[in-house]
């Protein structure tokens, strides 16, 4: 039995021996229910000491899928759902990221489908995202919805998010989960496509499930976020909604956060399909993909705590959710990128090393003040917070600086 | 004077490597298989750098460049992570032609004008990485990563007076793509530079290519990824591993790039002068 604390984290840390990947890293929780005494599960390791997430990845490249059949059920599947008459047959949520210029791209231009793409706005966009989601549109050739939740509530959501959950991106995660459930109802588009398997994160579930009403006994990303609990009860910024209400937000202005009800999903028998089931999904040649079929753009300089110029770039809060999750977990984003690298192949687990050790826990100061200004929030007062939330287990302080008790 | 075309040929861990805007970097190969086409198929000058200097052994690229200079008799070129005395030494004596430097010289331009003292012009060349960022041109440093705040109009001035032999400048945000130079950014830089300039990030048609000199009138191209794949297209490896997954993926349609003497004899036709 692995001993954990409050929090669900293993008490002894462990770097997977492929990857570097910590044994720390959350692989997913039901946010509608996140609370501060919530406990979280964490990524698996094997007898051999590999992270589930390598696994995973070893998996598509070992031949124990058969990727042409993979496609022919791809294939099935939008013959059923195709429609000729100019009406919508799918959804695909994005951003105009790499990975959802590819769905959006081979399922429109490849496979002939006729997608609608919806989009969740980030809290507060970046030139350079707001540049490759209209590229995206503009030389993919899609239509889109974008959607802003009320600005004023969702910034007062994330910073509640902060103070009590230390999780600035929540409420973006919120959205991100049920918008696109709520469109495939409004629409009647019962087909909806999401890009890479969870599986490739860390997420132990099996190569062989492609869509998410699969997934049984797994927090997260589920059909049925409410847990068949009413709204009211459920959880945003980890402080009840039932709070909100009493505390004069009106109801319409949480509309936004509230899941569709599971009976119209059973009803209209809406789908949730991982693309990344279908085909063979290497986040690096999304990249070159995006970059010549829309014109995407990576950073002119590397996103701060990481080396990478070309992930996740739209949001200016992006930097704060990797900020606080090196915290919490001891994970900062240049360990997320380099695992993710490393599982491809592209890089080596000593280059990893050499990256994590440079850039991981940098603090993202490039938007400090419109992140302080949104969450309505003194630097001293997050700083105090961050101290507030290091696991014991996990860092010490030492002359007057915090460092990593156990670091890779 | 000839026009010279260079082949770059960045290097990771011993590796050939090659992305976009010197961004997601794609494992080609052995950098050996690659520089014996080129060399055979005419190349003026080969270009090893080192692209994650800072994050290796340093030996892994030495060795290369050693192994190389016993078979290859062009001009070779280094750069990537140097920093002292010593490792220019090293690198002139097992017959390197030309040391670049990037990083040190913006760190510490005196490091530039002294290397220039003892080695001389023609052995020390600059390489700027620039992107246009809002509405000026600036410096960037470790392999197009970090800002620097110089201008880069400013910055070429600079290290011509320091005495630099070479300058090779890449445009960040064409790198990779394959769709052609600005044609009036090295026009314009042209005008700036007396000594040698190279243009590096976006080779791609000739038609821009043959432009470059004409028009633009530098000294010379260095060319990655329109040779490599190229190259690549009769090298498919046959079993899928993460690493080359786009090799399988590359169907006919998107193969593309061209040959050293493709490419000559093209420039030739359009009267600009080059070694076959």
């Amino acid at each position: 039995m692995i001993k954990k604390n409050n929090k669900g984290l293993p008490i002894e840390v462990k770097y997977c021996v492929e990857c570097n990947l910590s044994n720390q890293r959350p692989t997913s929780i039901n946010e509608y229910f996140h609370t501060k005494n919530s406990s979280q599960k964490t990524v698996e390791f094997d007898e051999n000491g590999i992270c589930a997430g390598c696994n995973f990845v070893k998996k598509e490249f070992d031949n124990s899928i058969n990727w042409d059949d993979r496609e022919k059920e791809l294939i099935e599947l939008c013959n059923k759902h195709r429609k000729n008459n100019g009406e919508y047959d799918c959804i695909v949520p994005g951003s105009g990221g790499k990975d959802s210029v590819y769905a959006s791209y081979v399922l429109k231009h490849k496979y002939k489908m006729n997608p609608l793409t919806v989009t969740w706005a980030p809290h507060l966009y970046t030139d350079i995202g707001w540049k490759n989601f209209q590229s995206w549109l503009h030389k993919g050739g899609f239509d889109n919805y974008l959607y802003t939740p009320n600005p004023d509530i969702h910034r007062k959501i994330a910073r509640e998010s902060t103070i009590r959950l230390f999780h600035p991106f929540q409420p973006f995660i919120l959205g991100q989960k049920t918008f696109a459930l709520k469109m495939a109802s409004k629409f009647n588009i019962p087909l909806v496509f999401y890009g890479e398997m969870q599986g490739k994160g860390g997420k132990k579930v099996s190569s062989k499930v492609k869509t998410f009403s699969e997934i049984k006994g797994q927090k997260g990303f589920e059909m049925d976020p409410l847990e068949g609990k009413k709204f009211e009860e459920a959880y945003l910024g980890g402080k009840q909604v039932r709070e909100y209400l009493d505390e004069g937000v009106k109801k319409s202005d949480l509309e936004s956060y509230k899941p569709l009800d599971i009976e119209i999903v059973k009803k209209k028998n809406i789908q949730f399909h991982f693309l990344g089931y279908y085909l063979r999904w290497v986040p690096q040649e999304m990249y070159y993909f995006a970059v010549k079929n829309t014109d995407f753009n990576a950073n002119p300089q590397r996103t701060e705590g990481t080396y990478s110029k070309y992930i996740s770039l739209d949001d200016k809060i992006d930097g704060f959710f990797f900020y606080t999750s090196y915290i919490k977990f001891g994970i900062g984003r240049a360990m997320f990128d380099s695992a993710q690298e490393i599982r491809h192949g592209h890089i080596t687990k000593e280059e990893g090393k050499a990256l994590i050790n440079k850039f991981d826990g940098e603090y993202p100061q490039k938007y400090e003040n419109e992140f302080y200004d949104y969450i309505s929030m003194k630097k001293e007062e997050f700083l105090e917070l961050c101290d507030k939330f290091r696991p014991e287990h996990l860092w010490e302080k030492k002359s007057n600086f915090w460092k990593l008790k156990k670091p890779l | 004077m000839y026009k010279r075309i260079i082949s770059r040929l960045d290097i990771k861990n011993g590796n050939l490597v090659k992305g976009i805007s010197l961004e997601g970097l794609r494992n080609l190969g052995s950098p050996d298989d690659f520089s014996k086409i080129y060399y055979e198929e005419g190349i003026d000058e080969i270009h090893f750098q080192d692209v994650v200097a800072s994050l290796y052994n340093r030996d892994v690229l030495f060795k290369i460049v050693e192994s190389n200079s016993k078979k290859i008799f062009v001009n070779v070129s280094v750069g990537g992570g140097i920093r002292n005395e010593k490792e220019v030494d090293n690198l002139l004596r097992i017959g390197v032609d030309k040391v670049v430097i990037n990083s040190a010289a913006v760190k510490k331009p005196e490091f530039l004008k002294k290397l220039v003292e003892r080695y001389g012009s023609s052995t020390i060349a600059v390489a700027v990485e620039t992107s246009k960022i809002r509405e000026d041109y600036e410096v960037l440093i470790e392999t197009g990563r970090e800002r620097t705040g110089l201008n880069l109009y400013k910055w070429v001035e600079k290290i011509q007076n320091l005495g630099v032999g070479e300058i090779i400048i890449t445009d960040i945000s064409r790198e990779g793509k394959n769709k052609g130079f600005d044609i009036e950014f090295y026009k314009k830089l042209r005008s700036l530079i007396k000594v040698q300039l190279i243009a590096h990030g976006g080779a791609g048609p000739l038609e821009n290519l043959a432009n470059l000199f004409k028009i633009s009138n530098v000294d010379g191209v260095s060319i990655a990824s329109l040779f490599h794949y190229n190259y690549l297209k009769s090298n498919k490896k046959s079993k899928p591993k993460a690493s080359n997954f786009f090799l399988q993926s590359l169907d006919d349609n998107e193969k593309k790039g061209v040959s050293i003497s493709e490419l000559k004899k093209y420039l030739i036709s359009q009267n600009i002068k080059v070694r076959l």
